[in-house]
């Protein structure tokens, strides 16, 4: 009998697009297209826009399949997309990746106006890094573009885009965790009272956030009639293109922040991260796990242990710097692999949305294979106050396998830890932290790490 | 019905007007309206720039000829 599609299958990411909605069945993602958007997707397939655009490795592939599912009335095709590993958001990307994805954005609006379409999201969330590249998601984004129309994704790509990254840029680069906030990108009010003086003084912010927002304010209560007003292609392009050299011409180099210079200004013989190096590929090759997550990774130096073995590993760290220079050299490498990613371990991205289920939590997106806590415990039990058994409880949650290194308290980094703070943690030790740990996880194999006061652990997570 | 032709020099007039009349919020409503405009403004004297990019070396050859001209002369 052929069950018709529940919606508790629905992926709540979704709902919002009359054009179609994701669903799961029997483990792998799938789009259903609508007939309401069914000559914009066959403009879309027959023009050879999605080809050219899938060729580039702009677009997600997808194929067209017949599911054994009783489709409902608006369905007009099921297509299967790639499937991405793990799915990231723009409140967890650095500068550089956020400027990325908005580059790609723009590229694929270009694309699209010469193959007579145009995008009608400008969505950060439309966007994912598939093989260290940012990749658009969304097939069903497209339109037909009609001549003397405007950009209808203009506003959304100044929130989820532009004004982020001028605030990376010029105020502070933390304050794209305002994506977190505003699930519709960050409003241009906002960002225009925060934005330094002097961005006034540059044509392009001052156009597109500051007056832009005033626009916004001053129209509010103002009915029009938008079928009266036209804009030329050449208006179009001239606006993308501005848009394009405003994005190029935003930086932000990362520097003197608290991690990026941690593997330089710390006392870590290079004998010592030599023999971490060695007894973690040990590990590693002794478990052979299919994804990693490395948390507080810094700039990745041990990532790459896994994801040089072709392991996918998504690489955490609370330091949007040292995240910064973990891209770049991904890019400059080439890197396929590995995925950088700004995340407080502290308060790691919740479930936020409509009924808090558009976009998921850290443990929603796992669990891991394998995770990588090294030199963290400290920071977790002694900086955050955390219990050992509190902080073993998480890592049962995201994980099946841990590799984690214990940082004793005469090690020098706890010693600094504790230079500025009453020593409250009389059961912050080797025998403590074992023992807790025990009680959720099975210690497989363990090792001092020669030249320093740390023992390295691989534990399994116990069936509790 | 809020109605007017566009034309560069109306929208530059309506985007001074923009940056010098104080304005109430209004939380509830949807900036859209705010953007569309905003867009045809900033698309209009961009469109403009651009058509005077393209055209920037017959406007170069014709006023060299004029000076030239009144070099000769």
């Amino acid at each position: 009998m052929i069950e018709p599609l529940k919606t508790n299958n629905y992926i709540p990411s979704s709902f919002r697009d009359p054009s179609g909605f994701l669903f799961y069945l029997n483990g792998t993602v799938y789009r259903q297209v609508n007939n309401d958007y069914r000559e914009d997707y066959e403009h879309l397939i027959n023009s050879g826009l999605c080809e050219k655009l899938v060729d580039t490795e702009l677009l997600i592939p997808h194929e067209e399949v017949k599911l054994e599912i009783k489709k409902n009335g608006k369905a007009y095709k099921i297509i299967k997309p790639e499937l991405i590993e793990f799915i990231s958001y723009p409140y967890e990307w650095c500068f550089s990746q956020l400027k990325d994805a908005a580059l790609t954005t723009l590229k694929i609006q270009r694309k699209s106006l010469e193959f007579g379409m145009s995008l009608k999201d400008g969505s950060a969330y439309n966007i994912q890094f598939r093989k260290g590249k940012p990749i658009f998601i969304d097939t069903l984004s497209f339109e037909r573009y009609k001549e003397g129309q405007y950009w209808v994704a203009y506003r959304q790509f100044c929130q989820h885009f532009l004004v982020p990254l001028a605030l990376m840029s010029y105020t502070d680069v933390r304050l794209n965790r305002l994506l977190q906030i505003y699930l519709d990108g960050i409003p241009l009010d906002i960002a225009s009272k925060l934005l330094p003086f002097r961005t006034y003084f540059i044509l392009s912010l001052l156009s597109h956030i500051h007056l832009h927002a005033k626009s916004q304010k001053y129209f509010a209560d103002k009915i029009i009639n938008i079928t009266t007003h036209k804009m030329s292609r050449l208006s179009f392009i001239g606006l993308i293109e501005n848009l394009e050299s405003t994005v190029n011409n935003l930086s932000w180099n990362p520097k003197g922040t608290e991690w990026a210079n941690y593997y330089r200004d710390t006392n870590y013989s290079m004998n010592s991260i030599q023999h971490k190096k060695q007894l973690l590929t040990k590990f590693l090759d002794s478990i052979n796990p299919t994804s990693v997550w490395d948390l507080g990774a810094n700039i990745g130096i041990f990532s790459r242990i896994a994801s040089n073995k072709g392991i996918p590993t998504i690489s955490f760290d609370i330091d949007p710097a040292a995240v910064e220079i973990n891209y770049n050299e991904c890019i400059e490498k080439g890197e396929i692999n590995i995925l950088p990613l700004v995340l407080d371990l502290t308060n790691p991205s919740p479930n936020i949305g409509w009924k808090n289920e558009e976009r998921m939590s850290l443990q929603e997106r796992g669990p891991a294979d394998t995770v990588f806590a090294l030199a963290l415990i400290h920071h977790l039990a002694i900086s955050n106050n955390l219990p050992f058994y509190k902080i073993a409880e998480f890592f049962i949650d995201i994980c099946d396998t841990l590799i984690i290194e214990f940082v004793p308290k005469n090690d020098s980094q706890v010693k600094l830890l504790l230079s500025t703070r009453k020593d409250i943690f009389p059961d912050y030790n080797q025998r403590f932290f074992k023992r807790e740990f025990e009680r959720y996880f099975k210690i497989l194999k363990y090792a001092k790490i020669k030249d320093s006061e740390r023992t390295l652990y691989l534990m399994k997570r116990k069936n509790i | 019905m809020f109605k007017f032709k566009l034309s560069i020099l109306k929208l530059v007039i309506i985007a001074l007007t923009i940056l010098c009349v104080p304005y109430r919020s209004y939380a509830y409503l949807d900036p859209g309206t705010g953007s569309y405009i905003f867009q045809l403004i900033i698309a209009a004297i961009i469109g403009g720039l651009f058509m005077i990019k393209l055209y920037w070396k017959k406007i170069r050859i014709f006023f060299k000829n004029i000076f030239c001209k009144g070099k000769n002369d």
